[in-house]
Formats: C-alpha cells, structure tokens, sequence
C-alpha cells in the first residue's frame, strides 16, 4: 500500500497534548463514516471496528450529509472520501472545520501518482491525514490495511483541531461538485499573539530551518508566502511525510509562494532565495557555512522521518547564530531539542503558539525546554522571520 | 472472477472476519448497479455520459479491490484513468471499452 501523507510512523501518547475527550462512554474512538458506496462504507465499518476500541456511530453517503452528520453526533474522527455526490468531500472538509472543528481522516482513491495534489489539498483544508484506498495491490492483505486504518484512526482522534476559517467564507449551500485535482486557495489563519521577547535584526542571517508535522502543509504555506521573492537567505524545511509525497509537496508550494521551492539532494548547496524541502526517506543535515547538505539514513529507532531534530542540531553546529530556526504545528517532540540547540548556538528561535497550531505538540515540547525565545501565531512567523534577517517592516520604514 | 474460487471464498480469504459480513451483496448491488451505467456511457462515446461515469468506475476499482478481486481493480482504474483523460479520440475510445470488457468478465462471477 502506498501510505498517507502527513503521519507519524506509529501512535505516539504520551507527547500528544491533551485535550477535552471525544470517546464515547466506553472509551472509544467514534468514527463517522462518509462514501458514496455502500460497499466502501461497510469494509471501513468492518475493518475499523474489528479490535473493538473503534466504533462506527454513523454513515453518510455525501458531503451534505456527511456536514450534518458530524455536527448531530460529534464524533472523535470523521473517516471522508473526496470525491462525493452533492456536496465534495473537499467542500465537506472545509465546512466541518469551520463549524464542528472535527479530526478527519481523508481516505480517498483520488490522493496518489497525479491526484497526490488532492492530498495535500485535503491536509490544507483542514484534514489530518490522508489514507488511499484499497487498490488492486491491496486484494491479498485486507488485514494490514484494516490494521493500518485504525491506528490511524487512533493517532487522529488523539489530534487536537481548530477551527479552520476557510469554510465560513463559503455561503449556506454547496458548490458545485468538481472533478478533483484542482488548485488550493490561498487563505492564511489570522490569530494574534505576542512575542515572548522583542524580535531583533541579526546580522548575515545565512539560513532559515523550518520544521513541521501534522497540519504543517497550511501552516508552510501561510509562513512561506509571506517571504519575498528576492530574499537573500536560504530556506530549509522538514516536513514529516510519508515515502513519495515530498516532491508534490514541493510542486503545490512552489505554485504558491513566492520563492522557488525544490527538494533537497545529497551534495548540494542550499541557495539563497530558495526554500529545499528535505526529502522523504532519511535526514538532511547541513554540512558546513556554504550550506552545503547531505542526507543521510534515519538513526535506527527514529520514529519520525525525515527528522527535524537531525536537520536543526546540524544547522547549530554549521552556522551558529547565522540561522533562524522555526518549529511549527505537529504531533510529538521532534524539533525541540534541534531547536534548543540551535538557540544555544546563538539562533533566533520561533514556535508556533498553541491557538494556531492544528497538534501543538511539537512547539510545546520546545517550549518547555527553554527552545523558543519567540511564540507566535502562524500569519505571523513569516514577518518575525523577515524582522530576524533585517527585512521588516522597521527595516523598511527605516530605509 | 478467477475459475478457482467463488466470490465468497475468496473474501474469506482476503478480508478481516469482520468486514464479511453485508459485504457480498452489497458488491452484487454495487456491480448491478454501476457497471451497466459504465458500459452504457463508454458505447455511446457521449463525453458528457463518460465524465459522469468516472465515480463508478473509480467506485468499482476499490471496491473490487476490497472484495480480493486484484484484475477487475486494475481494469477498473484503467478506465477511470483514461476516463479522466476525457476520451474523445475513438482509440482511446476503443481501449476505455475493452478495459469494460476485461472489467465486465472479471465480475461476471459477481453479475446477477
């Protein structure tokens, strides 16, 4: 089976922020189930529900329904397909996050090869994950891909979501249903909040690290478009993603934001005025001051990959206090120790705050260790980063 | 379907205990359902019937794949794929009817 997009390898408790619980009486994960074919409708409810601390508590067969579903029941996951009669799962997606914020695990045939762009839509629309369907290689082993659907209905119903305001802008009946494969739209999430200490201009900035892991696709982009184009430093980021969805990755960024973004190769440098995505399968680490990388296998055990922690511990060793390092939205603690590393060196450091955060795991776990000097909402990250490297908007006005 | 083993065997084999249940005659349903709306569309070469058939032929690859049906999934998502190519020149035409035809045979265990 070809996996999901943005996922933790495995479950991973005890890192998972808590927040107020949506099992039911006996303790389990209540899904809603949403396809248009019974068929699809009854193996998910069958596979989901095989070990028992998963159960099914409503179907719906369009994205209409599916709205009107999750609101009446408010289920800990909702279990959609994307491509739906009546309403669009896309469209579905949107609206349950403005309305009934509800994790939702996209499982969809409609989120591989040339649909991978789905995806990625999807995670930025609001969902927490993505499974493809079963497909012709899928026949012999049912029992994986069961065993895989519900841990993955696991993890997603340990995540916390907000509310996604893509969805109000939208008027009370639904849009047309479109074929899927079409280009996102570009809305960043406003939340203010204050630094924790007064940002400050650092000269020769060399490099900027991002990291991120569930809901980190929205908050790249919402970050990400807010750099220039004729910005002078480089840009790294690791993004946890499944075997093979990085290079869309990197082409939906690329169509979107206003620096050119590519993936990452053993050997080559870092340019300035480019964002390279770390690719999937091992960890980029930044070999010397002329941001030079190498990639390397995953340590053994290591339970996220590509790692953050590997990328940003070998930015504070290369460059020292001529790199911003940025931790954002994501499940577990990777990145945090990068992070305070990094900041041990002399990096300007930034977590994104728990309001804009779809898991505020991994910029909670920097916090506590003393990582981020700097906790802000998403839209605002992109111009603290513009203050580091000297262009904010003081900068401007002074010049 | 393959000549050695009925639709429910091979379910019993391919899926969890659990997911049997219901799910034999709701892909009886489904294929009486949809692939008639499939072969209908594709022989009228109507590109409006064929964009509307998309679902079904996506529906029946993954279904058919739930049901341990691994050839009747790859000649469903083959006519899926060309279907959303928008096929208009009649030899993708001819090609969308005979991955309906190979698609048709592999479920005809399934026809009612």
């Amino acid at each position: 089976m070809t996996a999901p997009g943005t996922t933790p390898r495995a479950p991973q408790g005890a890192a998972v922020p808590s927040q107020p619980s949506r099992l039911d009486a006996q303790g389990r994960v209540t899904v809603v189930v949403v396809d248009d074919s019974v068929v699809q409708r009854r193996f998910l409810r069958s596979a989901a529900e095989a070990a028992g601390d998963v159960v099914v508590v409503g179907e719906a067969r369009d994205g209409r329904e599916a709205v009107a579903l999750v609101e009446r029941l408010r289920p800990s996951v909702v279990l959609m397909d994307l491509d739906l009669p009546v309403m669009s799962g896309m469209e579905a997606i949107e609206r349950i996050m403005a309305g009934c914020p509800t994790p939702i695990l996209v499982c969809s045939g409609f989120v591989e090869g040339a649909a991978r762009s789905n995806a990625l839509e999807a995670l930025s629309a609001g969902a927490v994950d993505v499974l493809a369907k079963p497909g012709p290689a899928d026949a012999g082993s049912m029992d994986d891909y069961a065993d895989a659907l519900r841990k993955r209905l696991r993890v997603a119903s340990r995540v916390r979501v907000i509310t996604h305001p893509r969805g109000r802008l939208r008027g009370g009946e639904p849009g047309p249903v479109r074929r899927l494969a079409g280009t996102p739209t570009r809305r960043p999430i406003a939340t203010p909040a204050a630094p924790l200490v007064p940002l400050r201009a650092v000269d020769s900035v060399a490099l900027v690290a991002v990291g991120a892991s569930t809901g980190g696709p929205q908050a790249l982009l919402t970050v990400l478009s807010a750099l220039p184009g004729d910005l002078e430093q480089a840009v790294v980021v690791v993004q946890h993603m499944a075997e093979g969805f990085i290079p869309g990755l990197a082409a939906w960024l690329d169509g979107l934001v206003p620096l050119p973004v590519v993936v990452g190769e053993s050997g080559r440098r870092l340019a300035p005025g480019t964002v390279t995505i770390a690719p999937s399968g091992g960890n980029l680490l930044v070999q010397d001051d002329r941001l030079r990388v190498v990639c390397v296998p995953p340590d053994p055990g290591q339970f996220h990959v590509p790692g953050i922690d590997a990328t940003f511990s070998s930015v504070a060793a290369a460059l020292g206090p001529r790199a911003c390092g940025v931790l954002l939205t994501g499940m577990g603690r990777d990145g945090a120790a990068g992070l305070r590393l990094m900041r041990e060196r002399g990096a300007v450091t930034i977590g994104q705050d728990e309001a804009t955060c779809a898991v505020y795991g991994m910029p909670a776990a920097a916090a506590a260790l003393g990582a981020v000097q700097h906790q802000l909402a998403v839209d605002r990250i992109g111009g603290a980063v513009l203050d580091v490297v000297g262009r904010g908007s003081s900068a401007r006005g002074a010049s | 379907m393959r000549d050695d083993a009925d639709p429910a065997r091979a379910a019993t084999r391919r899926l969890p205990a659990a997911a049997l249940a219901g799910l034999q005659e709701a892909f009886v349903a489904e294929v009486a359902d949809r692939l008639p709306r499939l072969r209908d569309a594709v022989d009228s070469g109507d590109p409006t019937r064929l964009d509307d058939v998309v679902r079904d032929a996506h529906a029946l690859g993954s279904s058919a794949a739930v049901m341990g049906e691994p050839a009747a999934s790859r000649a469903a998502r083959a006519a899926e794929a060309l279907l959303v190519e928008q096929p208009r020149r009649d030899d993708v035409l001819d090609a969308l009817r005979a991955h309906v035809d190979d698609l048709a045979r592999e479920l005809s265990g399934w026809a009612r």
